[in-house]
């Protein structure tokens, strides 16, 4: 049985998925049928790496089968039709369900929710309804499940529903799609807190973090006050439940942990990353310490 | 952390907490430097230069009086706060007085060192990484993807030259707990300057990714380090497809030699990693 870690799975994953797109390009080029050779292709050697190398969570048959899959369906002739989506949504199902990959059992979840948008079904019907998968789905993962998958499945589904159902980038302010999302993402909280489950733990964040995107709006105030505030707000609370879980053995503790394989790197990375960049002092545009498009010696174009 | 049935026991949310506290303090961060460009005339430079100084130095010394006490979650987070808002202060100063001239780049080496030292000072990781950041901004390095698709010999060759630089650093380092941050730069930068001269048409851009390839398979496996062995295959894989891509100008034959590449990374990988895994294991 071969399994991946999740930076050589992520390797795996994306060089696989341009392997299979080529694969669709080339037969393309030599007006063939691109989907079905494709399919038929990557199906099979997914099949036989998973039969005869036992290949499981490597990434390689992952990609193998989605890509497949949604290879054949981008062959087909297009309608144009928004129903379009449930295809892709279905394919999403059957690679996630023969390769046991939750990711992809929620990428389908959330196909159909961008399908009802695409209906015209209403925002407040939609946050309702993805709020409603959500907390199923951590009520769901309450249950003890046989198979290992089908738990992470439930965790996977809890995260990614809230993601399509929200407009946040809209200037527009939608009360009670906030409002919605805030009472989701508090009582999928409760449930994680309950359940003693970090999965749970991140899609309630997402949930209020995206309500707090909407909410914002109700404030009138300059945007680098809300972000100082929402800032310091995050540091507060860091501060007071570490604060009142100090000394605690069991339950809920603040006792650090060891720290996840790629934690601290990617803590680094995105530090390096998010810090303010700065001017030239030869342009005579603004200062942009909030983070300008050039950084480096000689960048001159946004101040 | 994915894989984990949930536990009714003990549960730690530190690591949850700490996360909180970073973004905490990148949003401070943030809002503090766009509070700057939009309040300069309202209050005048004097004063926000002022302001983000004292505000940093504020940080730094809540940090030092920590040293002594018990350490709280956050006490990391407010050290990368006050490094953050000197950075902003620093650049602020910069850009309004003009300081360094034409030498405006300088401000760069200034914050690379000051932080270093602070880092030491501190042994924070998160601001040695500031660090070396500002060094490499300082070499002309830019944090963006476009530098990616703008790249040019010169910036391939400051990369490489970053890379050097660091390395010395790491090599006259007595701080154990910083090497790891280092390699990993090291890797990095190394490889970025590959890929860039390979982006410029300079095949040597090739040959030095396949030699930091090998180098970094190598101390993968001497150090039982996974990340370098992806880090050799995955910069491979950007270098082998964006070198046929150059080079190739028939559509059919460049998917097809894109699809051979594939399959040859991923046997590549395939191999390294199962060996990588069977030697990890004792």
């Amino acid at each position: 049985m071969k399994r991946s870690s999740p930076l050589a799975y992520a390797f795996f994953f994306v060089v696989t998925l341009i392997g299979v797109g080529a694969l669709f390009f080339f037969c393309r080029e030599l007006h063939l049928p691109k989907g079905w050779i494709t399919a038929v292709l990557a199906l099979a050697t997914a099949e036989w790496l998973i039969r005869r190398h036992g290949f499981e969570s490597t990434g390689v048959e992952s990609a193998l089968w989605l890509g497949g899959l949604f290879a054949f369906i981008a062959g087909l002739p297009s309608t144009g039709k928004p129903e379009s989506i449930l295809v892709f949504a279905a394919a999403a199902a059957i690679a996630g369900w023969r390769v046991r990959n939750p990711w992809f059992g929620a990428l389908a979840v959330v196909l159909v929710l961008f399908y009802l948008r695409e209906k015209n079904v209403s925002a407040q019907m939609l946050a309702a309804a993805a709020q409603g998968i959500a907390i199923g789905a951590a009520l769901l993962r309450g249950r003890t499940w046989r198979l290992a998958s089908t738990d992470r499945l439930f965790g996977a589904i809890a995260i990614a529903a809230p993601l399509p159902a929200i407009d946040f980038w809209s200037e527009r302010l939608a009360l009670d799609i906030g409002g919605i999302y805030l009472l989701g993402g508090a009582i999928v909280l409760g449930i994680a807190l309950r359940l003693r489950d970090r999965m749970l733990l991140i899609a309630g964040a997402i949930s209020v973090v995206m309500a707090a995107l909407d909410l914002h709006k109700l404030f009138d105030y300059r945007v680098e006050g809300k972000l100082v505030a929402a800032g310091v707000a995050l540091v507060a609370i860091s501060l007071l439940v570490s604060r009142a879980l100090r000394g605690r053995t069991r339950g809920i503790v603040v006792t650090p942990a060891a720290e996840g394989k790629y934690q601290e790197a990617v803590t680094l990375a995105a530090t390096v990353f998010a810090q303010p960049q700065h001017a030239p002092a030869s342009d005579s545009g603004r200062f942009e310490g909030g983070g300008g498009d050039a950084g480096g010696g000689g960048a001159t174009d946004s101040f | 952390m994915w894989s984990e049935q949930p536990s009714r026991d003990v549960f730690s949310i530190h690591a949850e907490l700490r996360f909180l506290a970073w973004g905490g303090v990148m949003l401070i961060a943030t809002g503090a430097g766009i509070w700057v460009s939009k309040n300069l005339d309202a209050i005048g430079p004097a004063t926000i230069a002022l302001i983000l100084g004292v505000a940093a130095a504020a940080c730094y010394a809540y940090a030092w009086w920590k040293r002594s006490r018990p350490a709280s979650l956050v006490d990391d987070y407010v050290l990368l706060l006050g490094a953050l808002l000197l950075s902003t202060d620093v650049g602020f100063i910069e850009h309004q007085w003009h300081l360094l001239g034409q030498e405006w780049p300088r401000h760069f080496l200034l914050l690379a060192v000051v932080h270093a030292v602070a880092a030491y000072l501190y042994d924070s990781r998160l601001v040695l990484s500031l660090s070396v950041g500002a060094l490499a901004a300082w070499l002309g390095i830019e944090r963006n993807v476009e530098m990616i698709f703008e790249a040019n010999t010169e910036t391939g060759v400051r990369a490489l030259i970053c890379a050097a630089i660091v390395l010395v650093w790491r090599l006259v380092n007595r701080h154990r707990a910083f090497d790891d941050v280092f390699d990993h730069f090291i890797a990095h930068l190394a490889f970025l300057g590959g890929v860039l001269l390979l982006q410029d048409n300079e095949w040597i851009g090739l040959f030095l990714v396949a030699v930091f390839g090998v180098a970094a398979v190598w101390i993968g496996f001497r150090r039982r380090a996974e990340a370098f062995v992806v880090y050799a295959w995955g910069y491979g894989a950007i270098a082998c497809i964006s070198f046929i891509w150059q080079h190739i100008h028939d559509d059919a034959i460049g998917l097809l030699l894109t699809m051979a590449a594939c399959v040859v990374l991923i046997a590549g990988l395939i191999v390294t990693h199962a060996r990588f895994k069977r030697e990890k294991t004792p």
